[in-house]
This record gives C-alpha cells, sequence and structure tokens, in this order.
C-alpha cells in the first residue's frame, strides 16, 4: 500500500484553500484530504457515509509538555474554558441537537472532540466555535472548573493504575512537562492567575497552531465549505516553538512503591522510547502487541501458567520527544514479589531469545487487524488521524501504517527489542497494600 | 427492504445497548449510505443465526451467544457460568489446548474475547475477512468442544480470585456489582456474576460440564456475523460449519420475576479512596415489558447528556452536593434496574443520598417538554423529551459504524427478546409522552425500595 498524495483542481468550496491534497482512496476507503485554509489552520477532512454522524476533532498543539513553569494544568483548564458552554440557552441548543463533547489535554497537545447528527453541523459549530474563539475567562468559571479538576484529581488518585502511570513519568521524566498529571496539582492549578490563562489562550488557540480533523458523510464539497465557513476566521498566527523538552533521565532509576489499602498490587515495569518516528511507531506498536497484548502473547503465560493476575498487559505512551512502554499486573497483595520477579524473568527472556519468526508474522497480523478494528468507528479514527498529525507523524500516516509495518524485518524488531528492554534502564514501581 | 429490516432490528438493538432511546419523527431514520444486506435464519439444529454484510473496512466479526448466564446457576455453583466461559476462551477444548487455540487465533490475525452476563454468555471474534471460516470453526470449537482438565480448572480458578480482586478495588465495579445484587437479593439475578470466592473454589470439573451439557446446545445459541463478505457465502460457511452439530436438551423454562424490595436496604463499603462514591438503585422494566421504551428515554434525560436533571438537582448554586451523577438503566430478561451513580466529596454522601431519593421521588412530577407548561414557563423550560430522542438518533447511527458492536449487540437482543423481530422501536418511542415518562417514573421511583451502595474514604 502507497501513499497517494493527489493535487486536485480546487473545488468551488474550496477555492481559498491554500493547499488540498487527497490520500487513501485506492486502498477502497474513501479518501483523506488535508488542506490548510488562510489563516493557516490545517485541516483533514474524510467523507464516510457509514452513519449520519461527523466527527470533529479541533486540536491545539503544545499540550501539558509545554505548560509554564509552576503552572501545570494550565492546557486542561484552558481547554475546558474553551468548550464552556456560557449560558442556558447555549446549553439548551447543544442538549436538543445531541451533541456529544470531550476534551483532554495530552504531552503535546489540547484535544476538543465533537460528535453530533450532521444535520445539526451548521448551528452546532457556529456556538462551538462561537465558544471556542471567545472563551469566558472569568474568576467564577475558572473557579468552578478548578473545583471540577480537585474532584477529577481525587478520582485519578483513587485509581492505582493511575498512580503507577504517574509515578513511571516521573522517573523518567521528573522536571519536566511530560511528569505529573495533566490536571495539574493543587498548587500549580492554585497558582494560575486569569492573566495568565488569558495569555496563554492567546499565545496557543492560533489558526496556524490548531489541526481540525472532520469525518462526515457529507460530500467532500460541502464538508470543506462547512469547515472553512466556522473555523476560517479564527486568528492566523503561530506561536514560536515551545522550547525543547529535556531528554529522558539518566538512569537509574530507583524502584517505588506506593502504599495503597487495597487487596490487589499493581507492579509496573517500564522503559523509556525514542522520540516518536513512523518506523518507532510501528516497530514498538508491534513489540507492544507482542509482548502483551491479549491471549497467546508473551506476558500472557503471567496468567495462564503463573496465575498471577487476570490483567496484564504492555501499552506505549507515545509524545513528539520520547514516550514509555510498561508492561503491568494487577495481583493479589501477598504475591506482590512473586509477580515482580516473574514479570523480569518474562521481560529478560523476551530481551535475550528476541521472537521467533512465526511471532512476528502474527504479530503483525494481528497489529495490522487491530488496527482497522480499533479505527473503525469515526470517533476513533479521528482521533488515530489527530494524533498522527500533531505528533509529527503526519495525517498520511494512517494510511500508510500498514505498509510500514509489512516493511519491517524480523533482525530489527529483535535488536529494538534488545535495546529497548535493557534491564538498566528499566523503573519499577508497585501500587498496593503493606510495605 | 433488506435494509429496512436491519434497521429495525439495530433499533431493537438499543436496547442490548442500553443506551436509551426514541425519537420523535419526522427525522429520517435511513439506514447509512454504505450498502447493507441482512438476513435471518435458523439451522436444522436449531442455531439462529444474523448476517450482515457491510463493506466499510476488510474485517468479519462473529459473535456466537448462549442463552445462559449466572441465573442459571444455585448459590453452590455461583461464579459457574463465568467459569466456564473463561475455561472455554483460555483452557482449550477436546482438539487442542489453550495456548495452540491462542497461537491459531494470532497466526489468523484475530483478535478475541468473552463476557458473561446474567442471562447470556458471549464469545466475539473479529479477524479479516479472508479468514472467515476460521473464525467459524473456531467459535464452534470454542461453544461445543468442551474438555477440561482438573488442573486447568484449578489454575482459571486463581485468574478468576484475581479478577474478584480486581473488582473489589475499583469503586465503580464494586458499586454497581453490590447495587444489582442489594436490588435482586433472593432471586438469581442477586448473585454476582463473577460468584463468590468459596463458591468458585468448590466447583468441580462435573458441575461445569453438567451445566454446559444442558445449556451448551445449537437450541440455545444464536450467531450474528457482521463483516465484509457477501451475504450468499456467510450463509454457505455458517450452513457447512454449523449443520452437524446435534439439537440438545430443550432450553429452560424463564424464570420468576424478582420480588420487589420490601424497603430501602443499604450497604456501606470503606476504601483506600479520597472521593466518595454513591450508587442508588431501583427496580425497572424488563427487556420485554412495554415500560421498557419509557425507561430507556427517562434514564437519558435523568443522567446523561450535557444538562442531565439529576446532576441538575444536586448541582443547585453553590450548593454542589455530587461532583457527577448519571443515570444507567439495564433490562435484564426478567428484571430491570435503575442505578445512579454519583462521586462525590465524602461530607456530602448523606445529603446527596437524601436529595438524591427526593428527587427521584419528584421525578413523576416533573415537566420534560415546554408543552407541559403554560405562560412564559415555557420559555425557561428544557426540552428534555426531543433532546433525548435526538440523542437515540444519534446513538443508533453511530452504532452502525462498529461491527463488533452491531454484532455483539445483535447477539444479546435475538438471546433476551421474547417477541418477534417485526416490532418497530421508533414506532414505539415516537408515541411516548411526558405523561407516560411520569408514568415510568411513578412505578420506578416512588415506592421506598431503594438498593443504595456508599463507599467512602477509610480513616487514615
Amino acid at each position: 500500500m502507497k501513499i497517494v498524495r493527489a493535487f486536485s483542481l480546487p473545488c468551488a468550496a474550496a477555492a481559498l484553500l491554500l493547499v488540498f491534497g487527497a490520500f487513501g482512496a485506492e486502498n477502497g476507503r474513501p479518501a483523506i484530504r488535508r488542506s490548510i485554509l488562510p489563516n493557516g489552520l490545517t485541516v483533514i477532512a474524510q467523507s464516510d457515509g457509514s452513519s449520519a454522524v461527523t466527527a470533529l476533532e479541533i486540536l491545539i498543539r503544545g499540550g501539558s509538555a509545554a505548560e509554564p513553569a509552576g503552572r501545570a494544568g494550565i492546557s486542561h483548564l484552558m481547554t475546558r474554558l474553551a468548550v464552556d458552554i456560557p449560558d442556558m440557552d447555549v446549553a439548551r441548543d447543544f442538549m436538543v441537537r445531541a451533541l456529544q463533547s470531550g476534551m483532554t489535554s495530552r504531552d503535546d497537545d489540547a484535544v476538543i472532540h465533537f460528535e453530533f447528527l450532521t444535520e445539526f453541523a451548521d448551528p452546532i459549530l457556529k456556538a462551538a466555535v462561537k465558544i471556542f474563539t471567545d472563551p469566558l475567562i472569568t474568576d467564577v468559571r475558572v473557579d468552578r472548573l478548578v473545583e471540577s479538576m480537585r474532584h477529577q484529581r481525587r478520582i485519578e488518585s483513587d485509581d492505582a493504575l493511575a498512580l503507577a502511570g504517574l509515578a513511571q513519568r516521573e522517573a523518567f521524566f521528573g522536571g519536566t512537562g511530560h511528569a505529573g498529571s495533566v490536571l495539574g496539582t493543587e498548587e500549580s492549578v492554585g497558582a494560575i492567575k486569569i492573566r495568565e490563562i488569558r495569555d496563554f489562550y492567546k499565545q496557543r488557540y492560533l489558526a496556524g497552531n490548531i489541526v481540525i480533523v472532520v469525518i462526515s458523510d457529507l460530500d467532500p464539497e460541502p464538508l470543506a465549505a462547512l469547515i472553512e465557513k466556522h473555523f476560517g476566521n479564527i486568528p492566523p498566527g503561530k506561536p514560536d516553538e515551545a522550547g525543547s523538552t529535556p531528554a529522558v533521565k539518566d538512569p537509574p532509576y530507583p524502584p517505588r512503591t506506593i502504599a495503597k489499602e487495597q487487596v490487589q498490587s499493581v507492579v509496573s515495569c517500564a522503559v523509556p522510547l525514542p522520540p516518536i518516528s513512523r518506523r518507532n511507531y510501528a516497530r514498538i506498536s508491534l513489540i507492544e502487541n507482542i509482548l502483551g497484548r491479549g491471549p497467546g502473547s508473551r506476558l500472557w503465560s503471567l496468567r495462564t501458567e503463573k496465575k498471577l493476575a487476570y490483567s496484564v498487559s504492555c501499552s506505549a505512551d507515545f509524545f513528539r520527544r520520547a514516550g514509555l512502554l510498561s508492561a503491568v499486573l494487577e495481583t493479589d497483595g501477598g504475591k506482590t514479589g512473586l509477580a515482580r520477579d516473574e514479570l523480569a524473568a518474562a521481560l529478560d527472556g523476551f530481551r535475550e531469545n528476541g521472537i521467533s519468526a512465526e511471532e512476528f508474522e502474527a504479530g503483525r497480523a494481528v497489529c495490522g487487524s487491530e488496527f482497522l478494528r480499533a479505527n473503525e468507528t469515526k470517533g476513533s479514527r479521528a482521533g488515530t488521524l489527530g494524533f498522527f498529525e500533531t505528533s509529527g507523524l503526519g495525517a498520511e500516516f494512517f494510511d500508510a501504517f500498514p505498509a510500514e509495518l509489512a516493511s519491517l524485518t524480523l533482525e530489527e524488531v529483535n535488536a529494538e527489542i534488545k535495546r529497548l528492554l535493557d534491564p538498566a534502564k528499566a523503573s519499577w514501581v508497585v501500587v498496593g497494600p503493606g510495605k | 427492504m433488506a435494509q429496512r429490516r436491519a434497521l429495525n432490528l439495530l433499533l431493537l438493538i438499543l436496547f442490548s445497548l442500553n443506551v436509551g432511546g426514541a425519537t420523535a419523527l419526522p427525522f429520517s431514520a435511513d439506514p447509512p449510505s454504505s450498502p447493507v444486506a441482512e438476513k435471518t435464519f435458523t439451522l436444522d439444529n436449531g442455531l439462529r443465526v444474523f448476517l450482515l454484510e457491510r463493506h466499510s473496512v476488510a474485517l468479519v466479526n462473529i459473535v456466537a451467544g448462549i442463552n445462559a448466564g449466572s441465573r442459571d446457576e444455585t448459590d453452590e455453583t455461583s461464579g459457574l457460568a463465568h467459569a466456564l466461559e473463561h475455561c472455554l476462551l483460555f483452557r482449550g477444548n477436546d482438539l487442542r489446548s489453550g495456548s495452540e487455540v491462542a497461537r491459531r487465533i494470532r497466526d489468523h490475525g484475530a483478535v478475541f474475547n468473552a463476557r458473561t452476563g446474567q442471562d447470556e454468555t458471549l464469545f466475539e471474534i473479529t479477524l479479516p475477512a479472508e479468514h472467515f471460516v476460521f473464525g467459524l470453526e473456531n467459535q464452534k470449537e470454542l461453544l461445543f468442544r468442551l474438555k477440561i482438565e482438573e488442573t486447568e480448572l484449578e489454575a482459571e480458578k486463581e485468574v478468576i480470585r484475581e479478577e474478584i480482586r480486581q473488582i473489589e478495588d475499583d469503586p465503580f465495579r464494586l458499586g454497581r456489582a453490590l447495587a444489582s445484587q442489594l436490588l435482586f437479593s433472593g432471586h438469581p439475578y442477586g448473585r454476582p456474576v463473577y460468584g463468590t470466592p468459596d463458591a468458585i473454589r468448590r466447583l468441580t470439573v462435573r458441575d461445569i460440564e453438567d451445566f454446559y451439557r444442558r445449556l451448551f446446545v445449537p437450541n440455545n445459541a444464536v450467531l450474528a456475523v457482521v463483516g465484509d463478505l457477501p451475504i450468499a457465502e456467510m450463509e454457505a460457511r455458517v450452513r457447512e460449519v454449523f449443520a452437524d452439530i446435534p439439537r440438545g436438551p430443550d432450553p429452560p423454562l424463564p424464570l420468576p420475576r424478582p420480588r420487589p424490595l420490601p424497603k430501602t436496604v443499604e450497604i456501606e463499603r470503606t476504601m483506600d479512596v479520597d472521593e466518595a462514591y454513591l450508587f442508588i438503585a431501583s427496580a425497572g422494566p424488563d427487556y420485554g415489558d412495554e415500560g421498557q421504551y419509557a425507561a430507556d428515554i427517562l434514564a437519558e434525560i435523568l443522567g446523561q447528556g450535557i444538562r442531565p436533571m439529576l446532576a441538575a438537582a444536586l448541582q443547585e448554586g453553590r450548593r454542589v452536593l455530587a461532583n457527577s451523577a448519571r443515570m444507567e438503566y439495564v433490562a435484564l430478561k426478567r428484571a430491570g434496574a435503575f442505578v445512579a451513580v454519583l462521586t462525590l466529596e465524602p461530607k456530602n454522601l448523606s445529603a446527596a443520598k437524601r436529595e438524591a431519593i427526593a428527587f427521584l421521588r419528584r421525578v413523576r412530577t416533573e415537566n420534560f417538554q415546554p408543552d407541559d407548561v403554560l405562560g412564559d414557563e415555557r420559555y425557561f423550560t428544557f426540552d428534555y423529551l426531543e433532546a433525548a430522542k435526538n440523542n437515540v438518533r444519534f446513538l443508533v447511527q453511530r452504532a452502525w459504524e462498529s461491527g463488533l458492536g452491531l454484532a455483539a449487540s445483535v447477539a444479546r437482543h435475538m438471546l433476551l427478546s421474547t417477541g418477534g423481530s417485526d416490532i418497530v422501536y421508533l414506532d414505539r418511542i415516537a408515541a411516548l409522552t411526558s405523561n407516560d415518562l411520569r408514568d415510568a417514573a411513578d412505578a420506578a421511583f416512588t415506592k421506598d425500595a431503594y438498593a443504595v451502595i456508599a463507599i467512602r474514604p477509610q480513616k487514615k
């Protein structure tokens, strides 16, 4: 499968677009089109008639990793304000039109997600973009959202898996924007001034810093016109490139135990990842799958044979400049030490022996079909396209991923496993009962 | 015509999704533009089959469902259905070991899973369409070739005990499980789906085989396939693969309905948490009940979307008794439940519980749309009814996007539905009025018969 990047004649609706390209049409799926509006806003669009729904993501580059020092949580707070409904009339309109919305702040971007019936696209976008472009940043609103973030932090701290994940980030990225919760801390959020939020907004919510991903049953021309109409007036501009994030801390990473009085322990082993690239993404996705994605994966024996856990898994978390690969299991508190030893042995064996040709082929097959399944719905596909775009891989990678996966070799994957899973670079965290 | 039938079935599926649902026509009820064809038939051995052809991705999703779940256990065998599901999925069969099953599945680029409920057990597999026959044969082996070794069962019991421990550490899962157990106490639905550690320990291979022989038969099963293949080919392959399984004993008779709680009952748990969690459950209509339509919409209005009524009642002005409040409606074959799920500051537990129940009792007098009031008040009255109907319309449309979701929902519907497939969900929903919602609220919330679970932080 190859990338098709065909520059077609601009249609009437897209006459003002500076760039107009399509990719992916030859694989039987609707083409994914990239364009840049005159104000500099990047649009990734796909017409897909599988439902009468439109999924739309607004991605603002520069997430929690690029927050000002001591102001952790400001990216999340600002994104909340950018979707905060200003009055009851708007709430009523959104409610009656069944708007589904959500937001999150990530390392490298903040994401606002909308899904709605396409017949309501115009009034919903009119109101939503007005909020986005002119958010009410007042004491009362900020206080309310700060209280809500406090509540979210409590729920986060009630979750042992989330605690383990935060501890792993601290081990590798402590002192940078990649460490800590995107919700910030009581102190950092409390220190944020209204003026700072407004400055943050003015610096980041500029067209040249925003990517729109939209997947809709509208045809390409009306879809392009809809986006142009509602997002074409976002102020142009682009912030200075955020300062480079410091490199991953050097090892060793002291093992960490967090006491939580519960029945099970979460045992987590993580290693840092190199900066994201298409090759790295494909390679590490494959390793993640072979190591700990369900029955037949390498860590599965800790469940079926060692009987240590119900949940045992591996997951990769990618950022632009780094990332982490975690292997996690949840085991009875009394088995914590044994589980740690067995997980370490399984990871050592994986590193020492690598994978066989059969595992390699099967892993590629599962990885490929899982990618299709995971991106079947418009909402999830919009999420993946947005992540690829803001992480620097480019939305085109969506269609190039299968080819990238197919071009991997057994030798390079085994070499990567050996390099990544160096025990000297591993961080161990346990969250659970007892000492 | 096939498209219309498929749409009607999908609308029925809303029950399975527990998403609530209704819509005031005249919105377009047309299915999506991508080509679909659908067929339902029954094999001679009694296996009921649903096929849906669609071409959005080159995958096929196969969900096999058995009309058996935790309701078919006894107090002594609590957790058996779930343990059997684990054994079938992960411990092999009389043809191959569990590790060989897993390896073959990965070799074919497939992903599989299963879930056990009170009424049903579903086995799911998604794989590239070119491996469709392998997927069918895998499902056939999984369901109809049981062989359990004592050692394998004992190993899987320990995995299940870990699963139970995991639930005990999760306030959301624990709260929902306890609410269901309390609401249906004394009835088979009141047993934990995952079983109790004691019952799990006592389970024998004999117990499981007896259960399996009685219930895992084609005339007590369904198969739902959604995928990127011509429907004629799907039908031919299904008939080839499944036709030789012999018919088994007749399915068991339906359970009696649970008796209503005589009064409100409460359980309080402490955990190492910072937030408090409150669950308030009350009985609702079951899967085949006419009242289910109104229950779907009522749950949507009370606890979903941008401004759910329950959250609004607990967050009036500066007095915020709950940080979040959802209302869920779960329809089982012979019972139903509304479950309010609140997260809150621990100091607000008592007040939130009191206020939430008081609000629920008042719902039968609430206004749900501007037409319910007169004069200027119309301007201030939210059109909750229209919003809920539109939301369901959205959910129906979105349900088309996921092949596995469709297959699983259809399988569950085929297992739980007692009526024919000619019911037009939209028509029933379209006729709903505010009075219907008040009647539903009156039936569900005015009796002093709530199951209340409070989870509060333990003292540190």
